[in-house]
């Protein structure tokens, strides 16, 4: 079971500028995708590297468990990969895993690669990998500390069409595979919709909720894998869209 | 495990009509024998326009004459003596002048408190030509190795702390975020990100520092010492020997080649990571 997490109030401004975020709160309280979603510059990004601590927000908490989020209970991934280029695919997944023992060390590695189903490309380099493979072995990367908050800011973004709907396919998979809290960013609402249990919309700056949607899970028109071209889903989408638009936020 | 396993392999295999490792180019080997073609014909032209005495033997002596000198230095020994001072005063300038550069240019990378501190002052003193430190270190230290070694420490430390400090400070701020979101401390990023990303340029600084050790070392083994390669150059500079003169060039054109070629090869193994055209052709 994992730990309620708790965002309340989050803000950030950089400087003395204007800020570029919130003030947002939020609850989530079950494993599963939630997605998030915006225009360019909404605040989405800053929204999760917050969460991560790579960002002190200037105003907010954010908890897990009631308690602040450490480091070692979260899993990031990039939009572009930003593996090591030094170390094997073995050796990257390892890469935050330092403080276990070593059988510890390779299992979770094992697992994480077999998770994303990578085992066959433990010893290659990234130079020799496919943008879609790097960015499997980014995702084992975040996966392998099991973290109980997962966090993907855009991480498709840069794949073509045909490797983005195959590692959505991974990202579904690992979703119900792992017990964690899963914040997906992207700007791309199909993808939010085919992956996630909840869409939240942001707006901005600076970016704040204008629409939080919790998915039938239980309606069969919302079974995985989710059939895009359905009503429902259609329906939802030009939801969305309404959300997204461009007019003045409700005070 | 196994299931989800089983369906992510399931998975992997069916991406993998789109999603192949990018192929291993071929190694191109061109034969490094070309490279010999221009010394030999230069040996061949020089031989001939000495033997048909089209200059004076007094001051550039046929190839011939220098190989037999050549033969008599390395019968009697005297030429291992001089080269083993040499690479001895070499070697030991060369650690001292890494590992300072190292300090150095790790501290200045990664801190920029410490760059603004330090940096004015140290590339003030790169700009000092090396002749310039010699009396001074002879002055301070005496004609014996201690300043010799240390007037090499100077030749190597700056190309390595410059490369270095470039090298760190240039880190991509993304792989530094990566360590950041594992919680990496700063000795953690410095080790594990910093200066394995900084290793290509670091060892440019080190090939470049071993370059310059074998010019100071010219310099100083000239200008005070009773044995090694560069007394070689002045004694035969007094006692009227140009081919003893061209031997000890020689000898440091060969050695400064090797060594270099050494680290080189060394800096290939360590840095085959990198993506790059000339990993490919094998240039």
């Amino acid at each position: 079971m994992t730990r309620q997490l708790d965002i309340a109030g989050l803000t950030k401004a950089f400087g003395t500028a204007a800020p570029v975020l919130g003030p947002v709160s939020l609850t989530l309280d079950g494993e599963g995708i939630t997605a998030i979603i915006g225009r360019s510059g909404s605040g989405k990004s800053t929204f999760l590297r917050c969460l991560s601590g790579l960002e002190t927000p200037t105003r907010g908490t954010a908890t897990l468990g009631g308690k602040p989020i450490r480091p070692a209970e979260v899993g990031f991934v990039f939009q572009e990969p930003r593996l090591m280029p030094w170390l094997s695919v073995r050796r990257n997944i390892a890469f935050g895993l330092g403080h276990l023992p070593k059988a510890e060390r390779k299992q979770a590695v094992e697992d994480a690669m077999a998770l994303v189903g990578l085992s066959a490309a433990a010893d290659y380099l990234p130079k020799q990998l496919s943008g879609g493979m790097a960015q499997r072995v980014a995702l084992a990367r975040a996966l392998a500390p099991r973290p109980e908050l997962l966090l993907l800011d855009e991480p498709l973004s840069a794949l073509d069409p045909l490797t983005r709907e195959q590692m959505q396919a991974h990202i579904l998979h690992v979703a119900q595979h792992i017990r964690a809290t899963i914040l997906l960013i992207t700007h791309d609402m199909d993808e939010a919709l085919a992956l996630a249990n909840r869409v939240i919309v942001l707006r901005g700056p600076p970016g704040r909720i204008v629409l939080d949607v919790t998915i039938p899970e239980h309606d069969p028109a919302y079974a995985f894998p989710r059939d895009r071209t359905s009503a429902p889903f259609q329906a939802m989408r030009r939801r969305l869209i309404d959300a997204l638009e461009e007019r003045p936020l409700a005070a | 495990m196994a299931e989800h396993s089983a369906t992510a392999e399931a998975l992997a295999t069916r991406d993998q009509a789109q999603e192949r490792p990018a192929a291993q180019g071929g190694r191109l080997t061109l034969g490094w024998t070309i490279g010999l073609i221009v010394p030999a014909v230069l040996l061949l032209a020089w031989q001939l326009a000495a033997g048909q005495q089209w200059i004076e033997a007094d001051l550039l002596p046929a190839p011939v004459t220098i190989a037999q000198t050549f033969w008599a230095m390395a019968q009697d020994g005297s030429l291992a003596n001089d080269i083993l001072v040499t690479v001895y005063r070499l070697a030991l300038g060369f650690v001292f002048g890494t590992v300072a550069g190292t300090v150095a240019g790790m501290a200045t990378g990664a801190m920029p408190f410490a760059r603004r501190l330090l940096d004015p002052t140290l590339q003030a003193l790169r700009s000092v030509p090396s002749l310039a430190w010699v009396p001074l270190f002879i002055l301070w230290f005496g004609i014996a190795d201690t300043s010799k070694v240390i007037l090499i420490a100077v030749g190597v430390f700056f190309p390595v702390y410059l490369n270095l400090m470039a090298a760190i400070a240039g880190v991509d701020r993304k792989l530094i975020e990566v360590g950041r979101v594992h919680d990496y401390g700063r000795l953690r990023l410095m080790l594990r990100i910093q200066l394995p990303a900084a290793m290509p340029l670091y060892l440019t600084g080190i090939r470049g520092g071993l370059g310059l050790g074998w010019m100071f070392i010219a310099s100083a083994e000239m200008m005070g010492a009773n044995n090694g390669l560069g007394f070689i150059l002045t004694n035969g500079e007094e006692v009227g020997r140009p081919d003893q003169i061209i031997v000890a060039i020689l000898a440091f054109a060969v050695l400064g080649k090797t060594t270099d070629w050494i680290v080189a090869r060394l800096a290939a193994r360590l840095t085959g990571w990198q993506d790059k055209l000339s990993a490919e052709s094998g240039a």
